[in-house]
Parts: structure tokens; sequence; C-alpha cells
């Protein structure tokens, strides 16, 4: 289990680093140049219309696809979208310029995109996270050890494709709030810290409820494939609360 | 099996992840990289597996918005004339809009500034 390895190149192998963008870059109008995001919403705020556009063309991807993957809704994550940065416009001027705006955006665009999901009751009221707990022998799960030799290969672009559509729904099945967290987190790369400040939640919880979130989709994907987590039959249980 | 605790919907079932498994993900998930070397060694082949689960998620198409969002978000803002003036701000398709940003954030609009 300890094998060696250097743990740099394992980890090179095993999670490719990607821009928070999720490899799709964004916009980036002239004439906002290198300013940065605090900088271009100061200028907005100064009166120039121009930073504020490109501050929004600047996040047109990486925020849309963030809206997309959660809302699953692509007409509602252009909505949502939209009404994130008014409400940038609206509360400008308490924005503090010593933080940083790029979880700001996110806690506002979140926050509406949650609104949205609970006026329109689109998903059954998700419970809080399920607890990770040690399973029956006390070692807890070992489904992502499984999973790793049911990982196929996603070279060939008509398997990717595929694999994208099997991949997408059972993220699409997750309870809202663990494909929240895990998108936050693995296209966005926002730090525990700043998960916490976005979704409003302690620290020791964006942990729990990661783990819950991967645990989730890993076990969407061997249901998904036929076969329940420990390789035999569906896993069973009681979902708890870890929130703290 | 007790059938009627079985959870069919698709709430999540109570997941077991070992310790191990949970630092595996952290050490990938956590930017501000509060693991040690030590412990990140000693994991390294769940570093691996958890990075293969995970990587499954690359397989997802990344959404593309379509042509002209941004420029529509910006005609909304300036239709809604100076912040705080408008109830533009308002969406029909939203519940609480204009209070849902963050409370606790201290960032957020809505808190005290820092």
């Amino acid at each position: 289990m300890h094998s060696g390895g250097s743990i740099s190149s394992t980890m090179l192998l095993a999670i490719p680093r990607r821009s928070p963008a999720s490899g799709v870059a964004n916009a980036k109008p002239s004439d906002v140049g290198d300013d940065s995001d605090e900088r271009l919403l100061e200028r907005y705020l100064n009166g120039d219309n121009a930073a504020f556009r490109g501050l929004i063309s600047r996040y047109e991807r990486e925020l849309y696809a963030f809206l997309a993957r959660f809302l699953g809704d692509r007409a509602a994550a252009e909505d949502v979208f939209q009404e994130a940065f008014l409400q940038v416009h609206q509360s400008g001027h308490s924005f503090d310029p010593s933080r940083r705006f790029r979880p700001w955006l996110f806690t506002i665009a979140a926050n509406k995109a949650r609104d949205l999901m609970r006026s329109q009751a689109r998903r059954p009221a998700s419970p809080l996270d399920a607890q990770i707990s040690p399973g029956a022998n006390g070692e807890g799960g070992t489904f992502i050890d499984l999973m790793a030799a049911d990982v196929p290969p996603i070279d060939e672009p008509a398997r990717r494709t595929e694999l994208g559509l099997q991949v997408r729904k059972v993220v699409d099945e997750m309870p809202d709030h663990l494909r929240e967290i895990l998108m936050l987190s693995y296209f966005h790369q926002f730090p525990y810290k700043q998960i916490a400040d976005i979704l409003e939640i302690p620290l020791g919880t964006v942990k729990s409820r990661l783990h819950a979130a991967v645990a989730s989709f890993a076990h969407g994907w061997r249901d998904e494939h036929g076969l329940g987590v420990d390789g035999t039959a569906s896993s069973n249980g009681h979902a708890t609360t870890d929130d703290d | 099996m007790d059938e009627s605790k079985t959870n069919t919907s698709k709430q999540p079932e109570a997941l077991a992840l070992g310790a191990s498994d949970a630092q595996a993900v952290d050490a990938l998930l956590d930017r501000a990289g509060t693991m040690d070397g030590a412990t990140l060694a000693g994991e390294a082949p769940r570093v691996q597996a958890a990075g293969q689960l995970l990587g499954l998620l690359d397989a997802m198409p990344a959404p593309i918005p379509s042509d002209g969002l941004a420029q529509r978000a910006m005609d909304r803002v300036l239709e809604s004339g100076p912040a705080g003036t408008s109830a533009a701000a308002l969406s029909p398709t939203l519940s609480k809009p204009s209070g849902s940003v963050g409370r606790t954030f201290a960032n957020a609009p809505d808190a005290p500034r820092g």
C-alpha cells in the first residue's frame, strides 16, 4: 500500500493541473489589460464602464461553466450569470478591495443559483452531507482503490465523448450541495478556506462535504456501471449530517 | 437488507470514505497544501487512485456560453441604472435575489466593510 515513488510525479500523473477556468481561456479585452479584478471593479466604481465590461468578459466562460455544471441548465446558468453581475453592480461599493474579487463573485453566483433551485424545486430536497464514517470493518471505504482499476483511458475522442456523457449523468444525479462543492474544488480550484467563505460553512464541513462528494461521485460511477461500491452489491446505509 | 432503509432516490447513501482515502482527496484538492510531505508520500497510491477517479470529471465537456452573454450582462447592468437605485436587480426567477449574497462572508456585498 505504501509503495515508493515521488509524490510530485505521482500527483502529476494522478490529476493534471489546469487553470481555474477549466482549461478554457477567458476573454481578455485589451482595455482591461493586466489589471486585477479588484482594480477593474475599482475603476468601474469610479465611472469606467469599460472596466466592468472587461470584468464580465474575464469571467464569462469560467463563471458560466460553474453555473451550467451546477444548475444543469444552460439557460438558467446564463440568467444567473447576468443576475450575479447585476448584483456586483448593485453592491460593488460594499466590496472590500483588500479582499479577493473572485471568491466574492462566486459567493454571489452560488447563492443566486441555490435561490433559483429552491424556487423551482428542481430537485428533491437534498439532505445534509452523507456522513463519512468507517465501514463495518473499521477500515472505511476502499472504493477509490477499486475505482482505479475501472477508470478507462480517455485519450480516444469517441470514447471520451461517450465517457463524458456517462460522467455528466453521474454528476447531474449527485445531490446539489455535493455537486456544487465538487465543482468549486475540482474545476475552479478554490482552496478549502475560500470554499468555506463562498459556501458560508465551517472549514471542517468543507472537508467532510467534499469527501462525501467524492464518495457520491464514485458510488454513482459504480452504479452507472452496474457494480456496487464493494464490487458485488450496492452499499446501503443511512445518511446523517456532518455539519458542524 | 432492510429495504425500508434503502434510499432509492438521488439522495446520497451513507458512503464510507476511509481516513486514508480522505487524506488522498485532501492532498489533491486542498490547494492550501496543509498536508505534510511525509503523509503525502505515504498516501501516494491512494492519491493516484483518487486522481484517476477525479480525472473522470475531465471527460465532461466544458460548457460554453452562447455568443454575447457578457454583452447581455453588461446591457442589463446599464439598463438597471446607478447602483442601488433600480429594482431591475430583482429577477422574476429568483426568490430573494437582492439578499442572496454571502451573509457571513466578510467580503460579501451586504456585509460590513472590513
